[in-house]
């Protein structure tokens, strides 16, 4: 309480001391509200909950003037949604900053989001939907000394939950544009980048030697030519061993992670290549903790995000602790009145991933006293994880109606992902058709469906089975600018257990006017997993109403 | 002067750093694998009056690393453990058909003795009197470990849950059974005959000692899952019958089990060498 007086006695004191200026300055916002009920429901396993209502909200107040800014942002967890870390629970202002920015230094005091590279070795984000949250706390200065110079250095801890994590994080990075430096004329383009990060927790082990400094650096190139893109990034983490009294769970070995990224894009054709090799680079922000919300670097993944529901059934999860992936994307567009092209063009997406484990029992470097190994630097026959072959084709039948079809076929590897028990569920490889038509009724008037269907099987013997075939229909009516209203049903006709034949029904509504959304629902949700950028997270199934408010000023 | 702000301290945060030089393990003998857990089989018997001493050694060394020790009471040898007239002191009979099989199966010789994880059994060095528990303990407790046991039981169902830590080939069994502790009852301790000596980790029945899975290879990660259906007053009345009808001068007086004492023991041990590799303990009604 005595942080948010303190906060608005100086916005107030900002406030009188500007308005001598009659320039206030201004005042931005946002507000979002998630509320949903939970209701039993044995047939899914959806558990009531006992507060029969649960609530995540948010309101994010900006003041800026000039070169200055400052903001809060106020959660409210009554209690966390069931698919939350129950963990975030309460009422708080976890998020305060004032900025400056003078003559190229930038000041930063209170909370601030942070990435070095592509997160490789570091980064603080939020991402509301999968609950995370690690906010740095503490200062940050960004200097640009030059034209094409960046320089940037911060020290503070991580955000978990209402609290902070043990560790002392302190980061620098440095950035140089080639041409912009020395003003080259040339084109082609060259980024250089460099970045540290050491992370200090006071640890005291009675058997082991524990460093309390860990450091981990990167560096980028960034090369761009024409159509021509090319991005590479290398990181090394030093040894960074969990506090452990167990002699064969120590693990001294240094991370590794080398991404590669190469693409070509003209008008109508785009081709992407990219590769990365990762190699024990899980950096937390308490050695001693477990969980996403101490997880402070990211690896991105490299499959396709998918956003129909029975392609998303079966997501990759970044395995930050070792894997080898590649990616390959090609798009295509069909000239207008081309044969392939028709009247309005098409385009067309094909994408392959694919993710193995490194070799080795341990699947990733390992050093203690007893053991030193590292695996293969490339190869690709280890244990396959995950693989997603799709084709996605989008054409404009008419000046009504517009379609997407996509055909997927993916193999998934769930007891590793999922880490269940080795053989329980083994591997399953799943063949997905989506069909999405949009048709135009009259102005303001549209209708959309969507038709998917999923059809799996286990590719080993298992103790257990998994889910096997479902089907999904899609209906939803939109009324611009105000209205939509939804309804869908995902049905698990393919289950091996009748009793587990089940409809997930869900009915939506939501009317959008100005800067104001609001939503309402009810249906059943399926228990999975869900994934943004390769992080994830479990869903618990569920049964009930939910309310969606989002607005901003 | 700001960027040279901003360049000392970038310079400032990347010289902090460590890196730690093997050995990584500080005090090699002090080392104890915290998920190993070891076994200590006691023989012992009512009428025995230096096997208080082997109970009391046998709590020092659990007083030392805790729950990583579990101990098991098996009264054997007619002498010593043989009941006395119902009626008499002494006329409780502790001992059970099991008790007297790995009494014939281990060659005991003279109480009190223990093993300790079965170390030894191939040069018969297994037979240890309890001043030699503690040393083959502390080198047991330093192993490595390929199991993981977790145990689930209550009166009427034991769930047992094995988590493989490595890939191994299956040369083991599984064996559950059930103690008891907090029995009231007769022990001659030196020369004293105490009426109100507490008997602890008696061996009580045995559910199972058999197959530990029907697969020739185990892999790191499995988990194998078995459960057992008991009924408590079957079991009881299987003693009291091998005390009345097969025991040397049984008296049937075996019973009175209180459930509420007893505990769960599961363990892994190699079908060739005997060595138990692993160990778990968990109250009846956990």
């Amino acid at each position: 309480m005595k942080k948010i007086l303190c906060f608005f006695t100086t916005l107030g004191i900002s406030l009188l001391g500007f308005s001598q200026e009659l320039n206030l300055g201004e005042v931005h916002g946002d507000f979002n509200l998630n509320l949903q009920s939970y209701q039993e429901d044995k047939l899914i396993g959806a558990k009531a909950a006992d507060e029969i209502i649960l609530n995540n909200a948010y309101l994010n107040l900006n003041y800026l003037k000039g070169n200055f800014a400052t903001g809060i942002r106020y959660e409210s967890y009554l209690n966390a949604l069931a698919d939350y870390d129950p963990d975030f629970k309460g009422n708080g202002i976890p998020y305060m900053y004032a900025t400056y920015n003078i003559d190229g230094l930038e000041v930063t005091a209170g909370n601030y989001y942070e990435q070095l590279g592509s997160g490789l070795i570091f980064r603080s984000y939020e991402e509301k939907g999968l609950g995370i949250d690690n906010a740095m706390d503490g200062v940050r200065v960004k200097y640009s000394p030059l034209k094409g110079i960046y320089l940037k250095s911060f020290i503070g801890k991580s955000r978990t939950y209402f609290t902070y994590a043990d560790g002392i994080f302190r980061g620098a990075d440095g950035e140089l544009n080639i041409n912009d430096v020395f003003n080259l004329k040339s084109k082609t383009k060259a980024i250089i980048g460099g970045s540290f990060i050491s992370r200090y927790q006071k640890r005291e082990n009675v058997m082991f030697k524990i460093p309390q400094n860990v450091a981990a650096y990167a560096s980028r190139l960034n090369i761009i030519r024409g159509n021509w893109s090319y991005y590479s990034e290398f990181a090394y983490k030093l040894n960074d061993p969990a506090n452990l009294l167990n002699k064969s769970k120590m693990n001294y070995a240094p991370g590794s992670a080398l991404t590669n990224n190469i693409s070509f894009s003209k008008k109508g054709f785009g081709l992407s290549a990219e590769i990365h090799r990762i190699d024990n680079m899980t950096f937390k922000s308490d050695r001693d903790r477990n969980g996403k919300a101490y997880i402070i670097n990211y690896i991105p993944t490299l499959s396709k995000p998918h956003s129909y529901a029975l392609l998303a059934m079966y997501p990759y999860a970044t395995q930050s602790d070792g894997e080898i992936a590649i990616q390959v994307d090609l798009f295509l567009k069909f000239k207008k009145g081309s044969m392939l092209g028709g009247k309005y063009g098409t385009k067309l997406d094909l994408n392959y991933s694919r993710m193995n484990a490194l070799s080795g029992d341990y699947g990733k470097s390992f050093l203690n006293d007893e053991v030193d190994y590292t695996p293969i630097p490339l190869c690709f026959a280890q244990e396959r994880y995950f693989q997603d072959m799709n084709l996605e084709i989008n054409k404009k039948i008419n000046k009504k109606i517009k379609t997407t079809c996509i055909i997927a076929n993916q193999t998934y590897n769930k007891d590793f992902i999922e880490g269940k028990p080795t053989g329980d569920y083994g591997v399953i490889n799943s063949t997905i058709l989506v069909a999405d038509i949009s048709y135009k009724i009259k102005n303001g008037h549209s209708i959309r469906t969507e038709l998917q269907r999923l059809g799996s099987i286990q590719l080993e013997s298992a103790k257990k089975l998994a889910e096997g075939d479902w089907s999904m229909g899609l209906l939803e009516y939109t009324i611009s600018p105000n209205w939509f209203f939804q309804i869908q049903d995902m049905y698990n006709w393919g289950n091996e257990d009748v009793n587990k034949q089940l409809h997930y029904v869900n009915i939506n509504a939501g009317f959008m006017k100005g800067a104001n959304r609001f939503e309402v629902g009810y249906g059943k949700k399926r228990e999975g997993i869900f994934c943004v950028g390769g992080v994830c997270k479990t869903v618990p199934s569920s049964n009930g109403f939910n309310l969606s408010i989002t607005s901003s000023f | 002067m700001k960027k040279y702000i901003t360049l000392l301290s970038i310079i400032i945060t990347i010289t902090a750093c460590e890196k730690v030089e093997k050995p990584y393990l500080t005090d090699l003998d002090a080392y104890v694998n915290p998920d190993k857990k070891v076994l200590i089989e006691k023989f012992t018997g009512h009428r025995c009056s230096y096997c208080p001493d082997a109970a009391r050694e046998l709590e020092s060394i659990h007083d030392i690393y805790g729950d990583q020790i579990i101990g098991m009471a098996i009264h054997i040898d007619d002498f010593f453990a043989g009941p006395s007239p119902i009626g008499n002191a002494f006329d409780y009979d502790f001992r059970t058909e099991w008790g007297d099989e790995l009494d014939e199966n281990y060659n005991i010789v003279g109480l009190p003795k223990g093993m300790v994880n079965r170390i030894g059994i191939p040069d018969e060095s297994h037979i240890l009197g309890k001043d030699e528990w503690a040393s083959v303990v502390a080198t047991e407790l330093q192993k490595e470990i390929d199991f993981l046991i977790t145990i689930d039981a209550d009166t009427n169902k034991i769930n047992i849950s094995i988590l493989l830590e490595n890939n191994i080939i299956n040369n083991y069994k599984l064996f559950v059974c059930l103690t008891e502790s907090n029995i009231i009852n007769w022990q001659q301790d030196g020369s004293e005959n105490i009426q109100d000596y507490e008997h602890n980790h008696v061996l009580r029945t045995v559910i199972y000692n058999g197959e530990l899975s029907n697969t020739d290879n185990l892999l790191r990660d499995e988990l194998i899952s078995t459960s057992f259906n008991i009924n408590l007053s079957d079991l009881e009345q299987y003693n009291i019958n091998y005390s009345e009808n097969e025991a040397v001068n049984g008296n049937g007086n075996a019973g009175g089990w209180n459930a509420s004492n007893m505990s769960v023991i599961a363990y892994i041990y190699n079908t060739n060498t005997k060595e138990v590799l692993q160990v778990e303990e968990a109250h009846l009604n956990n």
